[in-house]
Parts: structure tokens; sequence; C-alpha cells
């Protein structure tokens, strides 16, 4: 055992550190081996707070979206107080108020606190589902409403319970407790005064006249202030169910007998409804219901529909120039031109027009681009030369004495160094084509990729030409005067600010198809371009 | 002599990995020059030949490159790269298996090594003898007497039994001792 660790020993001490000479060809191998996405992922490792404005804005974006919601849901509220007036007062076929319903995103709202009811109906009783069929046949409560004010509806009295009611119902529908749905029922029994009592009875009068087909859905007091819940839940939500179905069932334990009623029966001319309620005044036109400013609903109504529009942006870009030769011989010189250049900083901006449709979309228009660069050279400059002879004496003997005459070159450098401010500027015109991955309330997003054709360039400021001279690149010597298609790809999110305004955040790339140098030059010169362009977007 | 790019420029080695890291190519180039024969020799070790060498050593340098900014400056920079190399001679070998490779070996004659028989040869003699191994002893042998690493370590890192690398051992000196005495027989 002892010989094999002196055989390892040995092997050891003689190979650890053997070493064999390295022809540069395996460099050349190691350049060209090396692919630009690890290059360009080692840069992006060493610039990564470049990233950072992108990770603010969409960190921003991301909480606004988050306050959107919250703040959507207390718009969505008093929005749907105010439709609810309107439609209480006015009559309507079920389709339009859907329509106004979808229009303030209601539909999503009613659902979510129709299931908060489902769990009040337990506790509150069945009168509940009675009120929520009311609320899923519109038309037939409408109807309803039609025959009611034949009974003399007492208007004001009604509008001032219903606003007795609505009061309360904000404070419900805001702490969202069933407890405080009990306390404002109580409260506004308490408050029934003695107007709509006298309502209550006149309706009573007419109520046999009613008969339904359907068994399960039974009015006990169908009152004028009870037609009035029943208009106002039209639009309204578990809340209101609470208030104005436990009014029903309040009426219903106090003896009333349920008479069905049937809903065909209850058809009437829009006119005569008017003409009876006394309420042409005020009635809004329903068809041209608007939805609430307030309520966030921005881009719900676009969905499927041919959007144009019109974007102006601006980029902070990050460029990695790649040069690559066309022959090993300019290996060289590329290590020259990247020790003398060094990349500052670059910009992007420009305007585009688009139009999106359901899934594509296709956008041009014109962009402007700049990289920045500085030119540092470092060089001894021969500032003058001279010739200078200098003689030695020797003195071998007393009397021989030789003389020994030099003459040589003397130079006098000085250490300069130049440093020049590059820029390369192009005009290009984007034609892109986006897919549409969301086309939603609050945002859109979707993929940009297209090419864009460089139409113009300028540069000026000066580098290193193969032969190690300093040349001016504002002339057309090395570069060419167009650059031809650049790739073009972008991720494209569109905040909803109003109707017609977005914000938007495209992170995106660039990348030169064609060398900006011509064909005869020894080296490639090409930019990989990252940026964020960020923007307004105006929607027609 | 010709001197390096990096004792051209007087570069530190801190300079040459900041240089690396932003992706200047001439400190890429002077490190590769500073490096580059050791590493070659270090990739022979492992190779079957010059030519495979080679393309370790590329591919080495390139993953080298790559992963530069992983590089935290807690060891040496040297055995960093070394490692590297290692990996990349490993990778490279991957695909063979490196288990029953020689089926033939239990032929080879079973006498006692002595270190002594191996006094005479130089350093070019002693890696022939090392690449002229199968490659799965080669590895093992390299990993295990050069570089250090324990059984259990080499096991892991190429995939095999615990007792395989010991065996393997075992076979690659008996390999050695027998090429040295094919190597000298005429002498003896």
């Amino acid at each position: 055992m002892i010989q094999h660790y002196d055989t390892d020993d040995f092997f050891k001490s003689q190979l650890e550190d053997f070493e064999m000479e390295a022809p540069m060809h395996l460099w050349e191998g190691v350049r060209t081996k090396r692919s630009f996405g690890h290059r360009i992922l080692n840069q992006l490792r060493l610039k990564w707070y470049y990233g950072l404005p992108l990770l603010l804005l969409l960190g921003v974006g991301a909480a606004w979206m988050s306050s959107s919601d919250i703040s959507s849901n207390a718009n969505t509220l008093s929005s749907i107080q105010q439709e609810r007036s309107a439609i209480a007062i006015a009559p309507s076929t079920s389709k339009t108020i859907q329509k106004a319903s979808a229009m303030t995103g209601l539909n999503a709202s009613t659902e979510s606190m129709e299931n908060k009811a489902n769990t009040d109906d337990q506790l509150i009783g069945t009168a509940i589902v009675r009120k929520k069929q009311s609320i899923t046949q519109p038309t037939n409560t409408i109807d309803f409403i039609k025959e009611s004010s034949e009974v003399a509806l007492n208007k004001t009295k009604t509008a001032d319970y219903t606003n007795l009611l609505t009061n309360k119902k904000k404070s419900y529908s805001l702490n969202n407790n069933q407890k405080d749905a009990k306390a404002s029922v109580s409260f506004v029994n308490d408050k029934k005064d003695s107007n709509s009592q006298a309502v209550l009875s006149n309706l009573q009068s007419n109520k046999n006249m009613y008969t339904t087909n359907n068994n399960d859905v039974a009015y006990s007091n169908q009152t004028a202030t009870n037609i009035n819940f029943a208009a106002n839940g039209l639009l309204s939500t578990s809340s209101n169910d609470v208030l104005g179905v436990d009014y029903f069932g309040k009426g219903s334990n106090n003896g009333t007998n349920q008479s069905p009623f049937e809903t065909s029966s209850l058809e009437a001319p829009a006119s005569l409804m008017s003409k009876n309620m006394g309420l042409d005044e005020g009635i809004p036109n329903l068809n041209g219901l608007s939805p609430d400013q307030g309520c966030v609903d921005f881009g719900g109504n676009r969905r499927g529909k041919v959007v144009w529009y019109v974007e102006g942006f601006v980029s902070p870009d990050y460029s990695i120039k790649r040069l690559t030769f066309r022959n090993s011989e300019a290996a060289d010189y590329i290590d020259q031109r990247t020790n003398t250049e060094t990349y500052l900083f670059g910009g992007s901006g420009g305007i585009r027009v688009g139009v999106s449709g359901k899934y594509l979309g296709f956008k041009t228009g014109v962009t402007y681009n700049q990289i920045n660069e500085r030119f540092e050279l470092n060089r001894q400059v021969l500032i003058d030369s001279m010739m200078v002879t200098t003689t030695d004496t020797i003195l071998t003997d007393i009397v021989d004495t030789t003389f020994i005459t030099r003459t040589f070159l003397q130079r006098n450098f000085e250490k300069t160094t130049k440093t020049t401010y590059n820029y390369y500027r192009s005009i290009e015109i984007p034609f892109l084509v986006t897919y549409n991955i969301n086309r939603g309330r609050r945002f859109d997003l979707g993929v940009t990729a297209g090419a864009l054709l460089n139409v113009w360039t300028q540069r000026k400021g000066e580098i290193l030409n193969p032969a190690n001279t300093v040349v001016d690149i504002s002339d057309n010597t090395i570069f060419r005067k167009t650059y031809g298609l650049n790739l073009y790809a972008g991720m494209d999110l569109a905040f909803h600010m109003t109707n017609q305004v977005d914000f938007m955040v495209e992170p995106q790339v660039r990348y030169n198809m064609q060398p900006l140098t011509k064909g005869d030059h020894i080296v490639i010169q090409k930019y990989f371009t990252a940026g964020v362009n960020v923007g307004f977007r105006y929607r027609f | 002599m010709v001197l390096s790019l990096y004792q051209q420029k007087n570069m530190t080695e801190k300079d040459l990995i900041q240089g690396c890291i932003k992706e200047k190519q001439i400190a890429q180039k002077a490190l590769f020059q500073q490096y580059a024969g050791k590493m070659l020799g270090v990739c022979m070790r492992y190779a079957r030949n010059r030519a495979e060498a080679e393309d370790i050593l590329q591919e080495g340098f390139v993953r080298v490159f790559d992963n530069i900014t992983k590089y935290r400056g807690d060891g040496s920079f040297e055995g960093w790269i070394r490692r590297i190399m290692v990996n990349s001679a490993l990778k490279f070998y991957s695909k063979k298996s490196y288990s029953n490779e020689f089926p033939g070996i239990e032929n080879y004659l079973e006498k006692s090594e002595d270190p002594t028989i191996y006094q005479d040869m130089g350093k070019k003699e002693l890696m022939e003898l090392i690449s002229n191994l199968p490659d799965g002893y080669r590895m093992v042998f390299n990993l295990y007497v050069i570089e250090g690493f324990s059984h259990a370590e080499i096991a892991k890192k190429i995939g095999i039994g615990e007792s395989t690398s010991r065996s393997q051992l075992t076979k690659a000196r008996k390999m050695l001792q027998q090429q040295v005495l094919e190597l000298y027989k005429p002498a003896i």
C-alpha cells in the first residue's frame, strides 16, 4: 500500500503543474465559440440596475391595478345607485337593463353580491329568494311597476321613502355586514311614515288583480314602495335585496294574503305608464345610458372591436456593440476598437399609429434612435526629434589623446489622450405586428414583433481605422448610408387610464440584421439594443 | 521570452477579472494567455490526445468567460479555472461508460508496484502513459491521484459507485505499471 502512495505522489509531483504551450488559434476558437447570448447575459448581470426602472414601472402598475380593484367596488356601488334610481322611475326592457349592467361592469359585482345573499338567505328567510327572483326577472317587475302606477302611486312619498332606504342601503353596502343590514331594515321599518302606510293600503286593494304562472314567486305586499324596491333592486346588490326583501317579509307577516300575479297581464304601453305615473320629467333615456365615469371599465367594451390608436413614447436604451471580423487578421483591430470605444448611453422615441383587432394588430410610424459612445485614445506623440552628437575624449597617455564621436537621434514624446464623443443617429419606420394576449378592463397585454426599416442615419465622431489611425466617422467611408432592416420584439403593456388614454410600457429589443459597416470593411459592426418604451396611447 | 499581455500591461489578476466581466477582449485574451498553458496541461491529463485536450480547453475557457461573474474571489482564481477545466473534461467524456471499459485488464500481470520504474521517465512520457489509459481509468486516476478527490467525491462527480472508483484506480495503476514494463522490456 505504501508503494501505491509513493507512486501516486510521484505522479502528482510530476504532473500537477505540467504545462504545455497553447497556440493562439485556440484563443480564436474560444472567441468564436462564445455565443452572443452568453455575452449579453454577462452584460445584463453587470448592468442589472438598468432593469430597475422596468421593475419599478411594473410594480407601480401592479399596485395601481390592485388599488383599482378596491376602488372600483366603491365606484360600482355608487354607479349602481345612480343607475338604480334612473331605472326605478322609467320603463325598460330587461335587455336594456342588462346592457346597462354590462356597461357599468355590474354583472360581476351583482354576482358576487348574490353569493353574499345566498348566505343571508338562511338567516333572513325565503323572502330573499322571492326578491332575488324579482331581480332576475326585471321585465316582470317593471311591468308590475306600470300596473301599480294605475293605483295612484304617490311619487313624492315613495321617493322620500326610497331615499331613506337608499341611505341605509348604502351604509349596509359599505359595511357589508348582516347585522348592519338587519339594523338598517329595522331602522327603515321604524321610519315608515303614515304616508307609506297609506300607499300600502291603496295598493293592497289592487293586488288581487295580479296573478302569476309561477307559484314559487309569490309577492305579498305589492305596494308602491315595494315596487320601488323591486325596481331599485333591478341593478342592485344583495344588500339591496336584503332590505327590499325583508320589507316584503314584514308585509307578509302583517297578515297580508299572498296574491299570485300573471306577468303576461302586466303589459302596458310606456306612454300610458309615464302619463299615469306623471314621471315624464326626469326620466332618463336608458338607451343612451352611459357608464359612470368613476367606474373603471375602460377596456371592457372594446373586446373584439377594431380599435385605432396613436401612441407616443420614449425609451432609455442600452446597446451592446458587436464587432466581428471578416477575416482573422482583424482580430487585433477589433481589440483596439473595443479598447478605445466605450458605450455611454442611448435612447429612442417615436410616434406610431396602429389598429388592433381581437387578436392581431398592426402598427407603423416613425422612430428615432441614438447611441452615444466615447472614443478615448491614449498615445505617445512625437513632439520633436534631433540629431545629437557627443564627443568623448579619452586620454590614453600624456601625449596621445583619442576622441570618440557619437551621433544619435533623440526623439521626444508626449503622452496624449484624445477623447471624442461619438453618436450614431438613425430614423426607422416600424412595421410591427401585435398579438393581443389580453384585452382586459384594466390593461391590454400583447407581444409585438416585426422589422424596423432604416431610412436615415447620421454619425459624428472618431474611431480607429484598420491602419491604426484616427478617422472621422461622419463621412461614409466606413459606414453605410442606411442600415437596412432591424429586428424588433417587445412586450406591449397598456394600462387604461381613461376611456381613451392608455399608459403604455413596452420592454423591447432591437437587433441590426445588416451591419452598419460597409461590405469591404474588415469588421462587421452591429448593435443589440434593449430598452423600455414608456408613453401614452390615445384610442379613437 | 515573449511577455504575455498580462505582463505587458502590468495588469493585476483583479484587473483581468474585472476586464473579463466587462467583456473586454483584451482582458480575456490576457487571461487566456496567462492560464492556457497550465490548463492545457490539465486537459492533456484527462484527454486521449492533444486534439481532444484542445477541445476541452476551449470549452473550458468558454465556460470560464461565461461564468466569470460567479467567481466570488474567496479562493484561488487559478484553482477556480482548474476546477472548470476538470469539469469540462468530465463532461466531455460523460457520455461514455466509465466501468468495464477494458475487460482484458484482469489478464495484466499482477506485480507489486515499484515507483522507481517511473523515475527515468520524463513528464511527457508520463503523460503519454496516462493518456493511454481507458477513459474511466484515466478520469479516476487523475481525480484521485492528481486532484486529490476522495472516492466518494469521485463517485458523485462522475456518477459511478464508490467501489467502482476504487477498482478502476487499482486497475489504472496496474495498467500503468504494465505499460512501463512493456516499454522497458527490451532493456530488461
